[in-house]
């Protein structure tokens, strides 16, 4: 494990300017779309075990788990981004990502995950403007790969920048 | 023990060595004029020469450096007896194993840092045993258990010393035991001052220890290296000393005997012969191996450890899924069975350990504490006690060692402003002898630790008046009782009125606080003018051990602490009573304490609302009792917390997590957050 961190502390520095992006990609299906994140990011893939709910924190955030003995929170990316939740299956999955910045394991909950693809500077597009209001500053980019196109995440943002501060903005009250 | 590269020529070395014991010798005779000095140095300056010519390398460093020091020092007769009786040993030793070092040479040591951490890490033990067995000395000086002890310390390290040929520190050993043999065999009698002495010889070595540790390099000379005067102090203890007995003898690091042979001392023989010299160095190492208080400590790495400790706690559970597994549970076998049973008891008793291995008692913490009192008590001619309690509270080692400055500054801090003289004191109608305590225990899911002295207390007026001029609050601002207390928390407080000289230098309480809020914990204080002064300390459990009340609600599994528990019950619907719209109150035993049910308070399922169904968890939240609902209590178990980490930090009522047995994770709840009694700050 302390092999793990230092890979992640040398990776996590730099903000991804585009053009950097390229690199290898861990995709997972949510709903009906794929989504991707950085494969350096990922420490472990594991399926839905017994997670401890705790009180008092926002839907998405499905409680805590034991990875060897460390406790890690669990966030459920379908309620994150507000789509419908379903049971677990068999195939879902957690997917353990290490935070660049605090150096923070969390695990976040996958409908499935599908394969580990090599993205070159071409392959990737920025996130196309939607229009004023609509910010998606969690996304890295867009990825078309073989006629579909896979959602870059910027797994940071989406587990810290919202994630906490809504957290400690409910906690205050 | 590295081989030395010396070629060691019998003949030359014969030569060398007369020479050195002639000078040895013209230095006992010698009267005490720079001239003499002069030409000494220079005899010694040629048998450098001679030395590095011939590839004696280790004496020809001794001789060199001798000829440095004696030039620069104030008392160069001194200096020569000191050096040339090194230079001896090195001859001697030389002849004894040629091929190994024999002189306090850097490089044997260097070429052996295990060695050396071995020393470090024993040593260490040893003086931290030392002071401990000197402060209860101090306290019942008739008592021949200490004295026994601290003398089998020395004499170890002595031993160990001599084997890593840490000379300074052996000769100190020595001189120390000798001492204390005289105690031992009461011909002498340790008074107060005496203990100073060795609690100095204990300061002197554990300079050594730290020096060596941080990578000091035993054989350069530096200003470590400089023990007369200290070994002149413990030789000036002793009974029968002669302070007219020629420098040289009375510089030699004594009488040639070992603890074995141990005739009251005469006065040390005067030019000690070599043979006697290198008998007792080659006893030594066996005196180190076979030592009474040889340690079993290795030295581990913390990171190995955590990772240890999270390996075993991995372990436990693969165990223990294993042994729930569906088609080992069909199993009818016996032998099966039985050594799967086998199993789990090995692997509990592993995981007890391994967890128990990054947990130390708070009791050497204290006892630094003990040894400040007591020089700072001397000096100021203060009476003052030190009683503890609680040292064998468990603490995570991390906390032990961040908090061992802050501890020691607010015991300094009591003694220097909260106790008074003795006349002060009996003047007040008080006991001449103060006391200071210092208090571990476990509370609500914390470690308090109390230091509380029966001194004069704090004075409110004087700290207002302070805490005005230095422009901390404005000139009318009206503060609560523990307010105007906390004033002196403060940065900027300078205390040069309120407190005394030696505390106000410049390190304030502040400073205090923040290595406390560090280690997220609050201090506390409590004053009674004229009775004293208490302050606590809370800490978190972070990582320590506690035991834990395993408690159901829904299908979710809490831990309570199980010190705050203070009894289980079975409510009754007549106990309890509707005070408004959202409080309720339950009778137990004609005492009206507040209730809690933890499913409203979480906003869960429970299995069943009616209280008649849970169980009454009674427990103690900051010196008040109240009343918790639960499902059901499972039992007791023994967990190590878990922080949640920075998601989960400000959630109320909830202090950690931990592994539970089956491997889920289980909330631990800060029943202080669950009451809503959580503090300021």
């Amino acid at each position: 494990m302390p092999m793990q961190t230092m890979a992640a502390k040398e990776s996590g520095s730099e903000a991804p300017p585009a053009g950097t992006m390229a690199g290898k990609y861990l995709t997972f299906h949510l709903a009906t779309e794929e989504y991707a994140v950085e494969v350096i990011k990922v420490r472990e893939i594991m399926g839905v075990l017994h997670i401890t709910r705790v009180p008092q924190t926002p839907s998405e955030v499905k409680g805590v788990i034991n990875l060897r003995g460390k406790v890690i929170p669990v966030i459920d990316l379908r309620i994150k981004f507000g789509l419908p939740e379903t049971e677990y299956t068999q195939r879902t999955c957690i997917i353990v990502v290490q935070l660049s910045q605090s150096g923070t394991q969390m695990g976040i909950i996958v409908d499935e995950v599908s394969e580990v693809l090599n993205l070159t500077a071409n392959d990737i597009q920025k996130t196309p403007d939607f229009g004023t209001g609509i910010e998606l500053p969690h996304l890295l980019g867009m990825a078309k790969v073989k006629g579909k196109v896979k959602i870059l995440l910027d797994i940071d943002r989406v587990l810290t920048s919202q994630e906490i501060q809504s957290l400690a903005g409910m906690f205050k009250q | 023990m590295g081989q030395m590269p010396d070629k060691h020529d019998a003949g030359m070395g014969q030569i060398l060595r007369q020479r050195v014991d002639a000078l040895a010798m013209r230095l006992v005779l010698a009267n005490d004029d720079a001239g003499t000095a002069e030409s000494m140095v220079q005899e010694v300056d040629a048998l450098h020469r001679v030395a590095k010519m011939e590839g004696l390398r280790e004496l020809a460093a001794l001789a060199a450096e001798l000829v440095a020091k004696a030039r620069s020092s104030g008392a160069p007769l001194e200096t020569l007896s000191e050096g040339l009786l090194r230079m001896q040993k090195a001859l001697a030793e030389g002849d004894r194993r040629p091929s190994a070092s024999g002189t306090p040479a850097a490089q044997s040591i260097a070429n052996d840092p295990e060695l050396i951490a071995d020393f470090v890490l024993e040593a260490r033990e040893h003086l931290d045993t030392i002071e401990g067995h000197l402060l209860a000395l101090d306290k019942n000086p008739e008592d021949l258990e200490p004295v026994h002890a601290v003398f089998r310390s020395f004499h170890t390290i002595k031993g160990l010393a001599g084997f890593l040929n840490l000379d300074p520190v052996k000769d100190v050993a020595h001189e120390v035991e000798t001492l204390l043999d005289l105690a031992r065999e009461g011909k002498l009698k340790l008074t107060p001052g005496i203990n100073d002495v060795i609690l100095a010889s204990t300061d002197y070595l554990m300079r050594w220890v730290k020096h060596l540790e941080s990578g000091g390099i035993a054989g350069a000379p530096g200003p470590l290296w400089e023990n007369q005067t200290l070994i002149k102090q413990i030789l000036a203890c002793m009974p029968g000393n002669e302070p007219a007995e020629p420098a040289p003898a009375a510089e030699a690091p004594a009488p040639p005997k070992t603890a074995e042979s141990a005739p009251p001392p005469q006065p040390p023989p005067s030019t000690p012969l070599p043979a006697e010299i290198s008998q007792q160095a080659k006893s030594e190492p066996a005196i180190a191996k076979s030592g009474p208080g040889r340690s079993v400590s290795v030295k581990v790495d913390t990171e190995k450890l955590d990772y240890l400790v999270d390996m075993v706690g991995e372990m436990v559970i693969a165990q223990s899924m294993v042994s729930c597994d569906p088609d080992l549970q069909a199993n009818t076998r016996p032998r099966l069975a039985r050594n799967l049973n086998q199993l789990g008891r090995i692997t509990n008793e592993v995981q007890r350990v391994a967890m128990s291995m990054r947990m130390v008692e708070i009791g050497p913490l204290f006892q630094k504490n003990a040894r400040l009192v007591r020089d700072l008590a001397r000096k100021f001619g203060k009476q003052v006690v030190l009683e503890t309690e609680g040292e064998n509270v468990q603490v995570d080692r991390q906390i032990v060692e961040e908090l061992s400055d802050a501890l020691m500054h607010m015991v300094r801090n009591s003694l220097d402003h909260g106790v008074e003289s003795p006349a002060e004191r009996a003047a007040a109608g008080k006991d001449s002898t103060a006391k200071i305590m210092l208090r571990a225990r476990h509370d609500s899911g914390q470690i308090v630790i109390q230091i509380s002295d029966d001194g004069r207390g704090l004075n409110h007026d004087k700290i207002l008046a302070r805490a005005r001029r230095n422009g901390i609050i404005g000139p009318t601002a009206t503060l609560s009782e523990s307010e105007v207390l906390n004033l002196i928390f403060q940065p900027g407080f300078s205390t040069a009125e309120v407190l005394s000289d030696i505390s106000g230098r410049g390190v304030g309480l502040d400073v205090v606080r923040k290595q406390i809020q560090k280690l997220r914990g609050s201090v506390d204080i409590r004053s009674v003018q004229g009775k004293g002064s208490t302050f606590s300390l809370k800490l978190p459990l972070t990582l320590a051990i506690i035991d834990g009340l395993l408690v159901t609600l829904g299908g979710d599994r809490f831990i309570i602490p199980i010190f705050a528990v203070r009894e289980l019950l079975q409510p009754k619907p007549e106990m309890i009573t509707q005070v408004d719209a959202c409080a309720e109150a339950v009778m137990v035993r004609d005492h009206l304490l507040p209730l809690v049910r933890l499913h409203e308070r979480f906003a869960m399922e429970p299995r069943s609302r009616k209280p008649e169904d849970g169980v009454l968890v009674v427990s103690d939240v900051g010196g008040k009792d109240v009343a918790l609902l639960v499902d059901e209590v499972i039992g007791k178990q023994e967990v190590v917390i878990k922080g949640l980490g920075p998601t989960f930090r400000e959630v109320a009522g909830i202090a950690g997590g931990a592994i539970l047995g089956d491997g889920h994770v289980g909330l631990i709840l800060d029943m202080q957050g669950v009451f809503g009694a959580r503090r300021e700050e």
